[in-house]
């Protein structure tokens, strides 16, 4: 297990989860689309999949809804 | 006592009044409908008057929390009967205009009956709280930006704007009026939908410019105390929620990352294409990286007091201002819509239908179904530009496009044109966003998102088919009455808590403690209201339909078409 950051709350994950997977972990039935931002950097959603989660790293999931 | 402005255009004369006690506790969108109802129950104006005619009154107002600390509680609201719908509109904006408004103690502004020449003027409120009609005739064609600079030199830097470009003083049915913002005071705010800025184009009304009052007005409360105790919370509330959203993390651009992926972005021409990439190259990642190399902004207020602040400042490769208040709908429809993927180039774009005085919507829409026909080349964004100056310079094609997307297609005998009650559709395809098509096919106001957006309040673009109708019907009752007292961003950060709203409303106006005072007296009834506007106006239960592609053409990626039913969608409003 690793400790991480997830909007801004200390949290204990599998560690070699990829974004994508914390993604689907986190959003369980809910299917609520996303954006993901990795120690400050927007992760586009290609790179979901190959980016490794690290100890101590800070995420924010973020649902999106409409506007505009 | 709040004071209403009456422009008398035809004699051209301004007269400053209280609000009448009918008005009251009205503001936004239900001041709007009671106002206009008022007249037609007067016998002052037909609902199926000409709307360039001289019984259409044009009304500014603010909303009902205005001028205490209620975070966007300064929204503007610009009503009439719409130019490009026929029906009964509301569009309302943010930036500075209801804030300076308010500080001046004026709830509403009319600008009634139709002048007798062409002479173009401005109203003018000045720190003495007198108004005047001025001389525009030197400001005709001139953009909104620049009308903005000349304004600020005049006046100084605390004036606030409410101006048309080009495309207003022309009446064309997709002028838009542009409000200047918080801080630099760029034109990018916009009361963009049903053509109101063709209307205040007819009242001969080049802008309305409200400087800082040396006496600001006192707000009256019927129990102060009970305001400022629900006030602080819900502030507190909206701060929480709010900064942790996407609207302040990224701003509303961020919103293409997620419809890119599940089809309910809008493809050339809403074919119903999948375009996956649209979201990394116009998207959160690419915005967010170019304002760190060239030094623009997110996290940005519109208005002063804004705690969810979702604008934005967004530079060219120099560094140089572009545009700003760059929003999804923009980035949607003059992108992907028209299959152009620079962001740049939409920016681009973006600046020049803010200093024209355009809707962004109606503008990509119409420039998609001009490229489905043939007019200009797929991606073409250099050639789309050069329409848009079309509508600047007023040539044969520019008259069309300014008209909006159902003149483009009509004149170029297009069979696809996304359009419900004549205005065009906003960034969501209906086929993957059921209840969103629900609420363009029902809401009074033509097809508007803004009425009722059920992504994201649902499970996004996958939620069970039965439920849309039901999540429209509440959406559209909720937004109703928050279009009343606040911005929708701030709105869905507090949602659940209307019991908060209640407490405001009883502490700024007084009476019962009953919460129907909100949903169904500037909820329920309110729409009812519209809705019987639009009936006396002509229109019927006929109307509140998608056009028929999106029932015939499968969309590409999730293989839906909109399949409620006319029948069903006739239940809406049957409360």
């Amino acid at each position: 297990m690793i400790k991480v950051k997830i909007n801004k709350e200390i949290t204990e994950i599998k560690s070699g989860l990829t974004m994508a997977a914390l993604v689907k972990e986190m959003q369980g039935q809910s299917k609520m689309e996303c954006i993901t931002i990795l120690n400050g950097s927007v992760v586009v959603f290609s790179k979901w999949s190959e980016t490794i989660i690290n100890d101590g790293d800070e995420i924010e999931i973020i649902v999106i809804s409409s506007g505009g | 006592m709040w004071s209403q402005l009456y422009i008398d255009c035809n004699a051209g004369t301004v007269t400053k009044a209280p609000v009448p006690e009918a008005l009251r506790e009205f503001g936004g969108r239900s001041l709007i409908v009671n106002y206009i109802m008022g007249l037609v129950k007067a016998g002052k104006m037909d609902p199926k008057c000409d709307p360039f005619g001289p019984q259409n009154p044009l009304i500014f107002c603010t909303g009902v929390f205005a001028g205490t600390n209620f975070s966007t509680g300064h929204r503007l609201s610009v009503g009439c009967k719409s130019p490009l719908t026929g029906t009964i509109k509301e569009s309302s904006s943010g930036g500075m205009v209801a804030k300076m408004m308010a500080d001046q103690g004026i709830k509403m502004i009319v600008a009634a009956g139709v002048p007798a020449d062409d002479k173009l003027k401005y109203l003018y409120i000045g720190k003495d709280g007198s108004a005047q009609l001025l001389d525009a005739e030197e400001y005709r064609g001139m953009g909104n930006y620049e009308f903005g600079d000349v304004m600020r030199e005049k006046y100084g830097k605390d004036v606030a704007i409410a101006s048309i470009g080009p495309a207003g003083e022309n009446k064309y049915k997709a002028a838009s009026i542009q409000i200047s913002e918080f801080g630099e005071g760029y034109p990018s705010r916009a009361a963009a939908r049903g053509g109101v800025g063709a209307l205040m184009g007819t009242k001969g009304l080049k802008a309305i410019v409200v400087d800082k009052p040396d006496n600001k007005y006192k707000v009256e409360y019927a129990n102060e105390e009970l305001f400022k105790e629900a006030v602080k919370e819900t502030n507190k509330l909206m701060m929480e929620n709010g900064q942790k959203s996407h609207y302040h993390k990224v701003g509303t651009i961020s919103i293409i990352d997620g419809t890119s992926r599940n089809g309910i972005l809008p493809v050339r021409n809403f074919s119903g294409d999948m375009m996956f990439d649209a979201g990394e190259k116009l998207g959160s990642a690419t915005f967010l990286a170019n304002n760190a190399k060239r030094g623009g902004c997110n996290g940005k207020a519109c208005q002063p007091g804004c705690v969810v602040q979702c604008s934005n400042v967004y530079n060219d490769e120099n560094g140089n201002y572009l545009t700003s208040g760059f929003e999804y709908e923009t980035v949607a429809l003059l992108g992907p819509n028209c299959d152009i993927t620079d962001l740049d180039k939409v920016a681009m774009m973006d600046r020049m239908c803010d200093d024209i005085g355009v809707d962004t919507i109606e503008m990509g829409d119409a420039i998609a179904v001009a490229m489905e026909e043939g007019k200009i080349a797929w991606g073409d964004a250099d050639a789309a530009m050069a329409l848009l100056e079309e509508v600047r310079r007023g040539t044969e094609f520019g008259k069309i496009l300014g008209d909006g997307c159902e003149a483009v297609g009509l004149a170029l005998n297009a069979k696809r044109i996304p359009v419900v009650k004549h205005q065009s559709l906003s960034g969501y395809d209906p086929r993957n966003t059921k209840g969103t098509g629900i609420t363009y096919a029902t809401s009074t106001q033509g097809a508007d998102h803004t009425a009722a957006c059920t992504v994201g309040y649902t499970t996004f673009g996958d939620y069970p088919r039965d439920t849309a109708l039901y999540v429209s019907n509440k959406l559209q009752v909720a937004i109703t009455f928050s279009d009343s007292m606040m911005c929708l961003f701030a709105f869905s950060q507090v949602s659940s808590r209307i019991d908060l709203l209640l407490k405001m409303y009883v502490g700024m106006y007084g009476g019962e403690m009953d919460i129907s005072r909100v949903t169904a007296g500037l909820g329920v009834k309110i729409l009812l209201t519209e809705r019987a506007f639009n009936q006396m106006a002509g229109f019927t239960d006929a109307d509140d339909d998608l056009p028929e592609f999106f029932r015939t053409e499968r969309h590409q990626g999730t293989g839906e078409v909109f399949d409620i039913g006319k029948l069903e969608m006739e239940t809406i409003f049957k409360f």
